[in-house]
C-alpha cells in the first residue's frame, strides 16, 4: 500500500480544499489513504506519509488550510485506541485500529438503513413507490450514501422512481379556455379527448396506452380526432370538443408539448378538486383513466409537492395581496368556492374590497396632481398605489410625464454655448434628455426647433450656435414608456471673442495676431499702458505697435464686434495679450545653486547675473538635460522638460537671487532665456537637496559623548563637527562618516573643560560635488579638566589586628583649584557608590600642581569591622577623581 | 593522537573530535551518486529535517574515505551522534562551548542578534579572529542569508524589534553557532589554531523557569561557559529607580532574575554532579540587559557608563571594576541575594551591565530607537568567557 502523493493530492486533498469546508466529513479512510486489508507496517507508513504530506503543504493555500483541519483532527485521533474486542489497545498506526473503525462505521450505517426503511414503509408503503428526490433527502439527513438509501427502500418493497416533471404554470396560452372547453365537452383529460378509448393510460414520464398502443399525443393524433369530431353533430358538447382540439392543434403547431399540456391539465384537475390527501389524489387519478402505477407515482409526487408548497388558495391570495398583485388575488379569490365559505375566505374578500377602495382613492389623487401639473406628486401617489396593484399603477404611470429638469443654465464661450442642468426627482440612469435650439421662440415640445446632438449626462454643447442674436434652448427629460417632460428653457446671445491670440516681439515692437468668428463685423485693438488707451490700427488679423522701449510690458486689448439683427453693434468680451519687446536672448552661463536653511526647511538658493533683458525661466528635472548651453529650443521643448522652479525672487543690481523649496534628492537645473527671437538654454547646474538629520542626541559618558540621530532618506553620509572653547588638542574636530560606519561602530565626540557644540550635517553627492543639509546642533556640558588620582595604603597589620590606619596619596594631572576630598569607610561587601553610603572618616582641603603628591592619613573607627570598603569622594572643586585598583579599597 | 573531547554544538553530545564521522560529498562515482535525504539520527537528536548526504563511521580511519553507499569520496566531517556536519576547525580540536541563555523578556533575542553581528563584524577583527557561522540554519532559518535578512537587516536597517521567542515544546530550537578561530601561543611559544564554538540558543525563558525542557538541560550541561541574560526591570528596586516608558515592563511575565539563576544553578549542579558543599566550576557571566535605562541614575565616572576598552585583549581590570559597580547597583536595587547566591554557588562568576540597543526602544511599536542600534558593552561577557578559555588574551 505505498502512498501515492500525486494521487492523494489530486484525488482527495485538492477537491476537498476547493470545497472550503469548515468541518471534516466522515471520510476517515480516504483522508488517510487507507485501504484494508493491510499490514501494520503499511498502515504506519501510509499514515506517517499522509501526515508528512499535510505538513509539506504551502502555507496559505486551500490545500494547506484543509490539511491543517486534518492535522487538528489527527491530534485527537492519535489519542484514540481501540476500546474492546480483538484489537483492544491498538492505535491508529496499526491495521487493527482501522479494522475496528471500519466495523464501527459499518454497524452505524446498518442501523441507519433500518431506521430509514421503517420511515419509508410508513410514508410510502401503501403506494409501492418512492421518488428519488425524497429518498435523497432522507439519506442526507441520516448520513447515508444513495446506494444505502436505495437498499433501505428495497427492503420494504418500494420501487424508486424518478421525479415527474410537472409544469409550474400553463404550458400554452388560453389554457383557461381549453379548460372550459374540456369541461363543457365532458372530457376529463386531454388524452381521452385525443384518444377517447385510450384509458387506462400512462402519463407520468410519457404518454402510453396499453389498449391503444399506437396512440400518441401529437399533431397527427389531434388532426385525426378533429376529423372525427367534424363529422359529429353541431351540439354544445361536440362544439366544445372541436374548439378544444383546435386549440391543441394550434398549440402543437406552435411547438407546445402536448404531453406537458395533458399532464398539467390532469394535475390541476385533481388537485383543484378539493379532494384532500395522497389517497384522494390517487383515487381521482384512477377515476380519470390513469394507470395504477402512474397514479401512485403522481400521487406521491403531488403529496411531496403539497408538503413543500406554501399553502392553500386563501393563503396564496393573501400573499398576492401583500405583494401588490391585487388583480391576481381577485382572480384566485373568485375561484374559491364561496358557498358557506369559511371565516378565512370572508376575511380575504374583505381585505380585497378594502384594497380596491384604497387603490381608487390613490389613482384619483394622482390624476388631480397631474392636472396641476405636479408630475412628482402624481408619480409618488402611483408608487403608493403600486404597493396595492402594481398593474393598475403601471398603466396609469405610463400617462404621467417625467418631471422637468432643474437649474438649467447656459455658458457662452468662444463660438459655442454649453448648457448644464440638474436631474429632477424620478430621473435615473434610464432617463435621457433632448435639447432643442430655436431662434424664434422658446421650444414647447421637442419638435419646436433644431435638436442638438444627444447630450452626455446632464450637459450639452451647441458648437454652432448662431451669433449676435437671441437663441432659445429647451431641455426635455424622456424615458421609455412615459411622455417626455415639460420643457425648461433658457435664452442666450453668443458673441465669441477673438481666439488663438499670440504675439510676436522684436527689439522695439510687438505684433498681435488672432483668429475671429466668421460672422464678426470687425475687431478693435487698443494699446493700454495703464494710464491711457490708444486704438491700434488693425490689418489682416494683426495689430502692430512700434517704437516701444525694450523690456517693458505692452498690453493689447482685442474686442470682436458683431452686427445685431437690428443693426446695432454688439461687442464681445475683451481679450488682453501681453508682450515684451526684446532682442535675441543670450545663454545664461553664470547660474549657481546652493542649499540653504530656509524658514520652513531646506531651500535652494539660485543666483545669477542677468546678461540681457530676456526673461529667464528656471526648470528642474531629476535627469540631466540633453541640451548644451546656447541651444535654441521651442516653447514646446521647454514646456515639456521638467518642472518650473518658483520661489521668492530678489532682484538686486547685477544679481538675481531666487530661493526655492525643492524636494529632497538630486536636481538638474536648466536656465532658459526667452528673447525676441526665441528661447535659448543656458549652462545647466546640479544641486543635491537633503533633509537634515533628526533626533540628534548625545549620551554622555566619562570623557566622550556618543551621538545618535535619524538619517534622512536621501543621505547615507554625514559630517560631524565639534568645537570647544579650550586649548585641548581635540577641542575642534570634523569627521565624515557613512551610514555603514555609523551602524557598525557609531560615533563619539571627545569632551573637555568647556562645553562642546556638536553639529551634524547630512551630505549628498551630486556630479562630484557634496551638498550638505543645514546643520543640526547639540551642546554638551563640560567635564572637569584635571584628573586627580589617589592611592590607599594601610599601616601594617596581622590578621584582624592592626592595619586600621589608611594613608591616602593624591596626585593630579594638572594644576587644580581648591579641592575638598572626603575619605569614607563603608562596612559590608559592597563598594560605596556615594559619600553617604559610609562614614566620613576624614576630609582634606587641598590644591595641587601637576605631578605634586599630597598625602593624608585617617584611622578606621573601631565600630567598623571587616569586611569594609574605603573610598575617596570629591566633595567640592573642579576635577575628575579616579579610583585606584578596587582591591586596594577593600578590607576583608 | 590525543583524545579531544568537545560538545557537539548541535546535539550537545560529548564527542571525540579525532574520531568524527564522515559525510558523503554527493559527488558519487560514474555508476551511482547519493541523494540528499532526511537523516533520522539528525532529526532525533537535533529536530532538523534538513536533507543531507549519508553520514557514517569509517571502518578504516585512515586514507581516502569512501562512502559505503555510492563509493564516492567522503571528506566532510560530522557529529557521529547527530550526523550534523561540523566546521573543519572543529576536527581534532578542543572546542569549548560558550552558551547564552536568559529569562523571558530579558532582551535575549535582541542581545543574541546584536552580539552575533558584533562578533562577526567588529570584535573578531579586533582580536585577529575569524568569526563565522558554523551552521547552515542558524536559529532555525533556512540559511545564513535568510537569518541575516530576517534578523539583522530587519533590526539594523528597518528598525524592527524581533518578536519575543515563543515557547513551543513541540518544536526544537536551532542554535546559532559561531566558530571563533584564532591563533594562540602556548607557554613554549608554539602557535596553533584554536577554535571555540559559541552556541547561542534563543530559548524562551519559560523553559528555564520550568526546568522541563530536556534540550535546554542538555544545552546547559554541555556549555563550558555560560552567559545568563537577566531583565533588571523585573527587580522592583531597579524599576523604582527609573521612569520607564509604556510597555517596558511586564515583558518578562514576572520572571524573577533570582529564580532564573536558582534554576540554572540547580540544573548545573545536577548535570555536572556538583556536591552541595562544592561550588560549580562553570564560569558564569551574569548579564543585566537594558542597562541604558539606568544611565541617568549613574554618575558619569561610573565604569558601567564607560565605553568598552578597544584593546587587543580582554581588559580584566575594567571587567573587575564593572563587576564591583554592578554589585553595588544590585545592592542599591535591593537584590543582594543574587550576589550572595552567586558567591555561594560559583567558583567563577562576574556581573555585567550591557545594552544591546543602546537606547530605549519604542516598545509600543516594537521598534528600536530612531537613532538606530547603538550597542553598549555587549561583547564584554563573551570576551571574559573567551579569556577564561584562553581563546583571547587577558590584559
Amino acid at each position: 500500500m505505498p502512498f501515492d502523493k500525486d494521487a492523494y493530492r489530486d484525488g482527495y486533498l485538492r477537491p476537498k480544499g476547493k470545497l472550503k469546508l469548515t468541518t471534516l466529513q466522515d471520510d476517515l479512510f480516504d483522508r488517510y489513504a487507507i485501504t484494508l486489508p493491510a499490514k501494520d507496517a503499511d498502515v504506519a507508513a501510509t499514515v506517517n506519509a499522509v501526515r508528512s504530506f499535510w505538513s509539506s503543504q504551502q502555507r496559505g493555500t486551500p490545500l494547506q488550510k484543509y490539511a491543517a483541519m486534518c492535522q487538528a483532527a489527527d491530534e485527537e485521533l492519535r489519542q484514540q485506541k481501540v476500546a474492546a474486542g480483538p484489537h483492544r489497545g491498538k492505535d491508529m498506526l496499526t491495521a487493527g485500529w482501522w479494522e475496528a473503525k471500519r466495523d464501527e462505521a459499518d454497524t452505524a450505517a446498518q442501523n441507519r438503513i433500518s431506521e430509514l426503511a421503517a420511515i419509508l414503509k410508513d410514508s410510502n408503503g401503501a403506494y409501492g413507490v418512492v421518488t428519488r428526490s425524497y429518498l435523497a433527502t432522507c439519506a442526507e439527513r441520516l448520513a447515508l450514501a444513495p446506494a444505502q438509501a436505495e437498499a433501505a427502500a428495497k427492503t420494504v418493497g418500494l420501487e424508486v422512481v424518478d421525479d415527474v416533471d410537472i409544469p409550474d404554470g400553463p404550458p400554452v396560452g388560453r389554457f383557461a379556455a381549453l379548460e372550459q372547453d374540456l369541461s363543457v365537452g365532458q372530457v376529463t383529460t386531454v388524452p381521452t379527448l385525443i384518444h377517447p378509448r385510450c384509458a387506462p393510460f400512462r402519463i407520468a414520464s410519457r404518454f402510453e396506452s396499453p389498449s391503444v398502443p399506437s396512440a400518441r399525443l401529437d399533431i397527427a393524433g389531434v388532426r385525426t380526432q378533429e376529423l372525427e369530431a367534424n363529422r359529429q353533430p353541431n351540439t354544445a358538447t361536440w362544439n366544445a370538443r372541436r374548439s378544444a382540439l383546435n386549440m391543441l392543434r394550434s398549440a402543437a403547431e406552435g411547438g407546445a408539448d402536448l404531453h406537458q399540456v395533458a399532464l398539467y391539465h390532469l394535475v390541476k384537475s385533481v388537485t383543484g378538486s378539493g379532494v384532500p390527501g395522497t389517497a384522494g389524489i390517487r383515487a381521482a387519478l384512477l377515476s380519470r383513466g390513469v394507470e395504477e402505477r402512474d397514479a401512485n407515482i403522481l400521487a406521491v409526487v403531488l403529496a411531496d409537492r403539497a408538503a413543500t408548497s406554501s399553502g392553500s388558495g386563501v393563503a396564496r391570495a393573501e400573499q398576492l395581496l401583500q405583494e401588490g398583485r391585487l388583480r391576481e388575488a381577485v382572480s384566485i379569490a373568485q375561484s374559491i368556492p364561496q358557498e358557506g365559505g369559511s371565516d378565512q375566505v370572508k376575511q380575504l374578500l374583505a381585505k380585497i374590497g378594502s384594497a380596491k377602495a384604497q387603490l381608487e382613492v390613490l389613482l384619483a389623487e394622482a390624476d388631480a396632481l397631474l392636472a396641476v401639473p405636479d408630475e412628482i406628486g402624481s408619480a409618488a401617489k402611483l408608487r403608493e398605489a403600486a404597493s396595492i396593484s402594481a398593474e393598475d399603477a403601471a398603466e396609469r404611470m405610463a400617462l404621467v410625464p417625467l418631471s422637468p429638469v432643474r437649474e438649467l443654465r447656459a455658458d457662452v464661450g468662444g463660438g459655442s454655448v454649453r448648457l448644464h442642468w440638474q436631474p429632477n426627482v424620478g430621473h435615473d440612469s434610464d432617463t435621457g434628455y433632448i435639447v432643442v435650439r430655436s431662434a424664434e421662440a422658446p421650444p414647447k415640445t421637442p419638435a419646436n426647433g433644431t435638436p442638438l446632438p444627444a447630450p452626455a449626462g446632464t450637459s450639452a454643447t451647441d458648437a454652432h450656435a448662431p451669433v449676435a442674436r437671441t437663441v432659445h434652448y429647451g431641455v426635455f427629460a424622456t424615458t421609455a414608456g412615459r411622455p417626455s417632460s415639460r420643457p425648461v428653457t433658457v435664452d442666450t446671445i453668443s458673441l465669441p471673442p477673438v481666439a488663438d491670440v499670440r504675439i510676436e516681439t522684436g527689439a522695439d515692437w510687438v505684433n498681435a495676431h488672432w483668429s475671429a468668428h466668421p460672422d464678426v463685423h470687425h475687431v478693435e485693438a487698443t494699446h493700454n499702458d495703464g494710464a491711457t488707451a490708444t486704438a491700434v490700427p488693425v490689418q489682416l488679423a494683426g495689430a502692430k505697435i512700434t517704437g516701444l522701449p525694450e523690456g517693458e510690458s505692452v498690453h493689447i486689448e482685442l474686442v470682436a464686434v458683431y452686427q445685431g439683427t437690428d443693426g446695432r453693434a454688439l461687442r464681445s468680451a475683451p481679450v488682453t495679450i501681453t508682450g515684451i519687446p526684446r532682442a535675441a536672448a543670450k545663454p545664461l552661463e553664470n547660474l549657481r545653486a546652493q542649499p540653504i536653511a530656509g524658514p520652513s526647511g531646506v531651500q535652494v538658493r539660485l543666483t545669477w547675473t542677468a546678461i540681457d533683458r530676456s526673461e529667464v525661466r528656471l526648470k528642474r528635472n531629476v535627469s540631466a538635460s540633453r541640451w548644451i548651453s546656447g541651444q535654441l529650443v521651442t516653447a514646446e521643448d521647454m514646456a515639456g522638460w521638467g518642472t518650473d522652479i518658483t520661489g521668492q525672487t530678489d532682484v538686486q543690481p547685477g544679481r538675481t537671487v531666487l530661493d526655492a523649496s525643492l524636494p529632497p534628492g538630486v536636481h538638474h537645473v536648466v536656465p532658459f532665456s526667452i528673447g525676441g527671437t526665441g528661447i535659448i538654454t543656458g549652462r545647466p547646474v546640479s544641486v543635491g537637496v537633503t533633509e537634515p538629520v533628526t533626533g540628534l542626541s548625545a549620551t554622555l559618558f566619562q570623557s566622550v559623548a556618543r551621538l545618535s540621530w535619524t538619517w534622512p532618506g536621501t543621505s547615507n553620509l554625514a559630517e560631524v563637527g565639534w568645537q570647544r572653547d579650550d586649548a585641548g588638542e581635540d577641542a575642534v574636530g570634523l569627521v565624515k562618516l557613512s551610514r555603514a560606519e555609523y551602524d557598525a561602530k557609531g560615533i563619539t565626540v571627545p569632551l573637555g573643560p568647556e562645553p562642546c557644540e556638536i553639529s551634524v550635517r547630512a551630505l549628498i553627492f551630486v556630479a562630484g560635488r557634496t551638498f550638505a543639509s543645514p546643520p543640526v546642533t547639540v551642546t554638551v556640558d563640560r567635564i572637569a579638566a584635571t584628573r586627580v588620582d589617589y592611592k590607599v595604603s594601610s599601616s601594617p597589620g596581622i590578621g584582624p589586628i592592626g592595619g586600621r590606619t589608611k594613608r591616602v596619596t593624591v596626585t593630579a594631572s594638572g594644576r587644580t583649584g581648591p579641592l575638598k576630598i572626603a575619605l569614607i569607610a563603608a562596612p559590608g561587601t559592597f563598594l560605596p557608590a556615594t559619600p553617604d553610603a559610609g562614614v566620613t572618616i576624614h576630609e582634606e582641603n587641598l590644591t595641587l600642581d601637576a605631578g605634586q603628591f599630597h598625602t593624608f592619613s585617617a584611622k578606621i573607627p573601631p565600630a567598623i569591622s571587616k569586611p569594609y570598603w574605603v573610598r575617596c569622594f570629591l566633595i567640592s572643586g573642579d576635577a575628575q577623581l579616579h579610583d585606584p585598583l578596587l582591591t586596594t579599597l577593600k578590607e576583608g | 593522537m590525543a583524545k579531544s573531547v568537545s560538545a557537539c554544538p548541535f546535539c550537545f553530545s560529548r564527542v571525540d573530535t579525532s574520531r568524527l564521522a564522515y559525510q558523503c560529498s554527493g559527488r558519487g562515482t560514474v555508476k551511482t551518486k547519493c541523494e540528499q535525504k532526511e537523516d533520522p539520527m539528525r532529526e532525533k537528536h537535533t529536530g532538523s529535517r534538513a536533507p543531507s548526504y549519508p553520514t557514517f563511521m569509517p571502518t578504516e580511519p585512515v586514507g581516502v574515505i569512501a562512502c559505503p553507499e555510492c563509493g564516492g569520496p567522503a571528506k566532510r566531517r560530522a557529529c557521529p551522534v547527530c550526523h550534523t556536519a561540523v566546521p573543519d576547525a572543529f576536527v581534532d580540536n578542543d572546542n569549548p562551548m560558550l552558551g547564552i541563555v536568559g529569562s523571558k523578556g530579558s532582551g535575549k533575542t535582541v542581545l543574541m542578534t546584536v552580539l552575533t553581528k558584533q562578533l562577526r563584524e567588529n570584535i573578531g577583527k579586533r582580536f585577529g579572529a575569524a568569526v563565522r557561522f558554523a551552521t547552515d540554519n542558524p536559529d532555525g532559518f533556512e540559511g545564513v542569508g535568510q537569518y541575516t535578512k530576517e534578523r539583522e537587516d530587519n533590526m539594523f536597517l528597518d528598525g524592527k524589534l524581533p518578536m519575543g521567542t515563543l515557547q513551543n515544546s513541540q518544536e526544537r530550537r536551532r542554535p546559532v553557532v559561531l566558530m571563533w578561530q584564532a591563533e594562540s601561543q602556548n607557554r613554549f611559544g608554539v602557535r596553533r589554531l584554536k577554535s571555540t564554538a559559541l552556541t547561542f540558543i534563543d530559548s524562551a525563558g519559560e523553559d528555564f523557569n520550568k526546568l522541563e525542557d530536556a534540550y535546554a538541560l542538555e544545552y546547559l550541561a554541555a556549555c563550558d561557559g555560560l552567559t545568563v541574560a537577566l531583565d533588571p526591570f523585573e527587580l522592583p528596586g531597579a524599576r523604582a529607580s527609573v521612569t520607564l516608558a509604556a510597555g517596558a515592563t511586564g515583558r518578562s511575565a514576572g520572571a524573577n532574575p533570582l529564580h532564573v539563576i536558582e534554576r540554572i544553578t540547580e540544573i548545573l549542579r545536577i548535570e555536572h554532579q556538583v556536591k552541595r558543599n562544592r561550588k560549580i566550576k562553570v564560569p558564569l557571566a551574569v548579564v543585566f540587559t537594558k542597562i541604558d535605562a539606568f544611565f541617568p541614575t549613574l554618575s558619569r565616572d561610573n565604569p558601567v557608563m564607560a565605553e568598552s576598552a578597544s584593546k587587543f585583549a580582554y581588559d580584566n581590570l575594567d571587567g573587575q571594576t564593572v563587576h564591583e559597580h554592578m554589585r553595588t547597583l544590585l545592592h542599591q536595587w535591593g537584590a543582594e541575594e543574587i550576589d550572595l547566591h552567586m558567591r555561594l554557588n560559583y567558583d567563577t562568576y562576574r556581573f555585567f551591565g550591557v545594552s544591546a540597543l543602546g537606547a530605549e526602544p519604542i516598545y509600543d511599536e516594537d521598534r528600536v530607537s530612531p537613532g538606530g542600534v547603538r550597542p553598549h558593552r555587549v561583547e564584554d561577557p563573551i570576551l571574559w568567557l573567551l579569556a577564561k578559555e584562553g581563546a583571547v588574551k587577558t590584559a
